[in-house]
């Protein structure tokens, strides 16, 4: 029995053409694949404005203190023209120093004094765990060698085989990446399979 | 045009997929009911939550986005069940617009532990913020300056939940779900160094875990992996949903991936090989 609910047709549908991208490209898939990005682009715009409007509500008092900021923001609309496209830098740029500023801000804690210490971990007399900390420990050591170019250790056998070591390290944490990054993909499809299974055809 | 040079052509790429989509497909109607190991992460998130006095506060960021659900969406669920099910009180708020509708999608599917539950008291949707780096910025430092309004519109001194939230060290524990890695590195840089009244859980997308699980188990307790992680927080939950059933799919999934891995490099090699001998010609 395939489900009549208008949403789970659409989703089944939408599901579908994008599915049908696997034997290779075609109009189906290329159709499901505009209405998809353009309703999310529609949506995204849609509760973006609805949040502003929320916002201005709030502060109806400070309503004046929006307007250099809505002028800001339409300003990135300006991408569209050719003439006028690079007006669009100026609210990028606002952005990227804002996300800039508020990383770099916490960075030294959380990303460099912190990790370090959690690098340097006292013996505890668990031998896997004292194992694995002295293995991150070289890890860390080889992996920033490998990466260090200005310091001149390959002169000797030591200092070359510890920048081979760092790229095994450096290799192995990307390959589990990939593979890690892949695996969360297959899930995604798998989602997509249920879907068409359980909702759509309504077989489980 | 040999077999060989057709899959070199990609020629058989659709077959391949078909068969790939159809044996993924099986155990769904046929489970094969392999076992499922627990992993200590999953244990000692269920330990704590379990541990936490009935009213807590917990902060549950997710879900993710539509196109990141089956990864770490059915988490969401399993973790905003556990929550309801002890009885703490939960503050939900969502990485982007598009997941906004998710939290209500999540909502239905676990409506069987929100029967007796009050929106307001019991739990509270703060909404979206969008940039990872800005969103946990907000959560940690101006969580009430930064909007009036629940996502609903709601006035927040209307919500009394989300109006006893001052600071980020007003949640008693912090559970995520993140798709990907710059919320999670956005959640250890604002987050991490200031939160101090418990304890932060996570569940880490594919693309998240390996650079995830390098920061635990500080600031992250506990690193859950994905769909995998999601159907261990499902099986000691003692509630099976659609993490437990996919992960049959999965282990084929896998052992395909590996089967044709290695086949097209064998294929690759004696193909390449070939053409050295001038075996095409």
């Amino acid at each position: 029995m395939v489900a009549t609910d208008l949403q789970i047709m659409l989703q089944a549908l939408f599901t579908i053409t994008a599915f049908t991208i696997l034997i290779k490209e075609n109009p189906l898939s290329r159709i499901g694949e505009h209405i998809v990005i353009g309703g999310t682009a529609a949506h995204v715009f849609v509760t973006g404005v609805y949040k502003f409007i929320g916002k201005i509500d709030t502060y109806t008092s400070e309503w004046y203190l929006y307007f250099p900021i809505i002028a800001i923001g339409v300003l990135l609309y300006t991408i569209v023209s050719k003439e006028y496209r690079w007006y669009s830098r100026y609210p990028t740029a606002i952005m990227l120093g804002i996300g800039t500023g508020l990383t770099v801000r916490t960075i030294p804690r959380a990303q460099i004094v912190d990790q370090i210490a959690l690098t340097l971990t006292p013996f505890t007399g668990d031998l896997l765990v004292d194992f694995s900390s002295i293995i991150i420990l070289i890890g860390v050591i080889a992996g920033m060698f490998y990466f260090l170019f200005d310091v001149r250790i390959t002169d000797n056998i030591y200092g070359r085989n510890l920048i081979k070591l760092g790229a095994v390290f450096v290799g192995t944490a990307w390959g589990v990446g990939w593979a890690s990054n892949i695996l969360g993909r297959g899930s995604v499809l798998l989602d997509r399979i249920v879907f068409i299974l359980y909702e759509w055809l309504q077989l489980g | 045009m040999g077999w060989l040079e057709k899959w070199e052509g990609g020629l058989y790429q659709p077959v391949v997929m078909v068969i790939v989509l159809v044996l993924c497909a099986i155990p769904y109607i046929m489970p094969l009911g392999l076992p499922i190991p627990i992993g200590e992460d999953a244990r000692t998130m269920y330990r704590d939550i379990e541990a936490l006095p009935e009213g807590s506060i917990v902060l549950l960021h997710g879900p993710t986005g539509p196109s990141s659900y089956g990864d770490v969406g059915y988490g969401f669920e399993a973790f905003f069940a556990h929550l309801m099910r002890s009885n703490m009180r939960v503050v939900i708020f969502s990485p982007s617009s598009v997941a906004a509708p998710m939290y209500t999608y999540a909502l239905n599917r676990i409506k069987d532990v929100m029967q007796d539950k009050v929106y307001g008291e019991d739990y509270a949707y703060y909404g979206f913020i969008i940039n990872a780096e800005t969103e946990w910025s907000i959560i940690a430092n101006d969580f009430k300056g930064w909007q009036n309004n629940d996502y609903y519109g709601t006035p927040i001194t209307e919500v009394p939940l989300l109006n006893e939230i001052n600071d980020i060290n007003d949640f008693d524990a912090i559970v995520a779900t993140f798709f990907g890695t710059i919320n999670a590195e956005g959640c250890v840089r604002q987050v991490g160094s200031v939160y101090t009244n418990g304890n932060i859980y996570i569940l880490a997308g594919g693309a998240v875990y390996p650079y995830a699980k390098a920061y635990s188990p500080e600031p992250f307790k506990s690193v859950l992996f994905s769909l995998r992680g999601s159907a261990e927080y499902e099986y000691l939950l003692r509630r099976p949903r659609r993490a437990i059933v996919s992960m049959d799919s999965q282990s084929i999934m896998l052992t395909l991936f590996a089967v044709l891995g290695i086949t097209g490099n064998i294929l690759g090699y004696t193909l390449k090989q070939r053409k050295i001998k001038g075996g095409l010609n």
